[in-house]
């Protein structure tokens, strides 16, 4: 039975599946802090909040569950921001949770308050806070969902410390998970791309981080085996081809002109596997604008003047390239 | 030591399933490009922020998502003191996992740009404490490289140490240049 919003958020980070808090405490959210003890989940504190939010980070680039880090209201959560920064521009699944001034006075000019959500609000796909404790789960579930769901990145909330503090009703519960599952592409979209591919001369790959996310690895291999064609990764794509494999080419991306970028000068067709425009400037792999692309992401292609795509297949990537490599 | 012997070195002590976390910097240029990587998500950088600081403390979360690997942190000697309090984080939580320092007494990345735009440089070279003192006195093991074939047999024992070890290895940075003039113009630093 909860029956105070520190407990309740507990017992929400607990159904979220959540097994560390990386952070340093302060005094507006002692309850909070208090609290988990009692839970499964470990708070590994640091010695500097900035740390807390890294390790948050690379926990949710590892595991694909949202990596959470916490700290007080202020300085504390202000330092959360380059780690939740580093995540939402890497697409990585993270939630930050700071205290904040109480509703008593986070209306008027008073002692060690920022507009924290304000700060947050750019770096991050989902940020709130929370102004009444009935709000806490659907606050919660929320934040997890955005940062999990495609494209993952960092969400951020703040709990005022008056809120911290009050009590919930008894039957007051976490909110039960709906996984987003992705699903296969749609056939005509499929059509399209292998239109394109059956004339395509020179067809090249560069497989980006979304590959990564999606699980796509094998898929990837038996695609560019069955159609023979060579495969470059993104930086934070590493690995999701094998560098000994005699297709690969190797990692490529801030070099003007590296030996891997030989092979894109050639290509008419670039076939693009999880890439995300973050990862590097499409200028540098279709400097005039021309090459035919085709995109394969759980998401619509972002906008850039050299990434005009010729065809784009949303859905699950190794569905995709098992559906292409079958055509 | 000159950079592609490092990477081939770490390659050389890592399993295919470990993970290299690896700082924003000149050392980011080589192990990016270089370290042959085999499964996704075993080589880790900050790309789309590209930011400094985060290799070492990143460790931890990384070593806590993935207990069964083996965690390797490699940074700049910049980068490592940026959150290199953490330490003590590390040691009190028994996390443990092994940490490459290249050490080359500069902000080596912004050293390499000036030089290559401007034919000099200036405000970025510093001076380290001795690491494996520093090390040490958080009781954590140190290692120093003063020889060429001393850092994979020194990197496996690292990575074997049943704490955080911490190894300082000297790199010899004028492959920079020579690299940049081999393939062209640098367009950007990260």
């Amino acid at each position: 039975m909860t029956s105070s919003v520190a407990k309740l958020l507990v017992k929400c980070l607990e159904n979220e599946g959540v097994k560390y808090i990386f952070g340093i405490p302060g005094e507006e959210n002692i309850h909070f802090i208090d609290a988990l003890r009692d839970s499964s989940i470990r708070f590994v504190l640091v010695r500097h909040e900035q740390a807390a939010s890294f390790m948050a980070d690379m926990y949710g680039r590892l595991t694909g569950q949202a990596g959470v880090c916490a700290a007080t209201l202020g300085p504390g959560a202000i330092n959360l921001l380059l780690g939740v920064t580093d995540a939402f521009t890497d697409s990585v699944p993270l939630v930050a949770i700071s205290a904040q001034v109480g509703l008593n006075r986070i209306f008027k000019e008073t002692h060690q308050f920022v507009d924290l959500p304000n700060m947050f609000k750019p770096v991050t796909k989902y940020c709130g806070l929370v102004m009444t404790p009935n709000a806490l789960p659907e606050m919660v579930r929320k934040a997890f969902k955005e940062a999990q769901k495609p494209r993952p990145g960092a969400c951020y909330l703040a709990i005022p410390e008056d809120i911290e503090s009050m009590t919930v009703p008894d039957h007051t519960f976490p909110l039960p998970i709906n996984v987003v599952r992705e699903d296969a592409p749609s056939p005509s979209q499929i059509k399209r791309a292998v239109d394109v591919l059956e004339n395509a001369k020179t067809p090249i790959i560069l497989a980006g981080h979304g590959a990564a996310r999606s699980n796509a690895r094998d898929a990837l291999i038996r695609f560019s085996e069955r159609l023979q064609i060579p495969v470059a990764t993104t930086f934070h794509g590493k690995g999701v081809f094998p560098d000994n494999h005699p297709n690969a080419l190797g990692a490529m991306g801030f070099m003007r002109h590296d030996y891997v970028n030989f092979g894109f000068d050639e290509a008419d067709v670039l076939i693009c596997v999880g890439y995300d425009l973050q990862e590097f400037d499409p200028v540098q792999i279709n400097p005039k604008g021309d090459k035919k692309i085709v995109h394969i992401q759980q998401y619509p292609a972002e906008v850039d003047s050299h990434y005009h795509l010729a065809v784009g297949i949303e859905g699950s990537i190794s569905i995709a390239l098992e559906e292409l490599s079958r055509k | 030591m000159k950079p592609p012997r490092i990477v081939a070195d770490i390659r050389s002590a890592m399993g295919e399933s470990d993970i290299v976390l690896v700082d924003t910097g000149a050392v980011k240029m080589w192990m990016a490009r270089l370290y042959p990587t085999y499964q996704p998500n075993t080589c880790l950088v900050s790309n789309g922020l590209s930011t400094m600081a985060f290799a070492f403390p990143g460790a931890i979360g990384a070593k806590l998502a993935c207990p069964d690997s083996k965690i390797l942190a490699v940074c700049g000697d910049a980068g490592f003191l940026m959150n290199a309090q953490e330490l003590e984080t590390a040691i009190r939580e028994h996390v443990h996992f092994a940490v490459l320092i290249w050490v080359d007494e500069s902000y080596g990345l912004i050293k390499w740009k000036m030089d290559l735009e401007l034919g000099h440089h200036s405000s970025v070279d510093f001076r380290n404490p001795d690491f494996v003192k520093y090390a040490e006195s958080f009781g954590a093991k140190g290692y120093r490289i003063d020889q060429t074939n001393k850092l994979l047999p020194i990197l496996k024992q690292a990575l074997a140490d049943d704490t955080v070890s911490i190894i300082a290895c000297p790199v010899d940075y004028s492959e920079n240049i020579k690299l940049t003039n081999n393939l062209g113009t640098l367009t950007e630093p990260f």
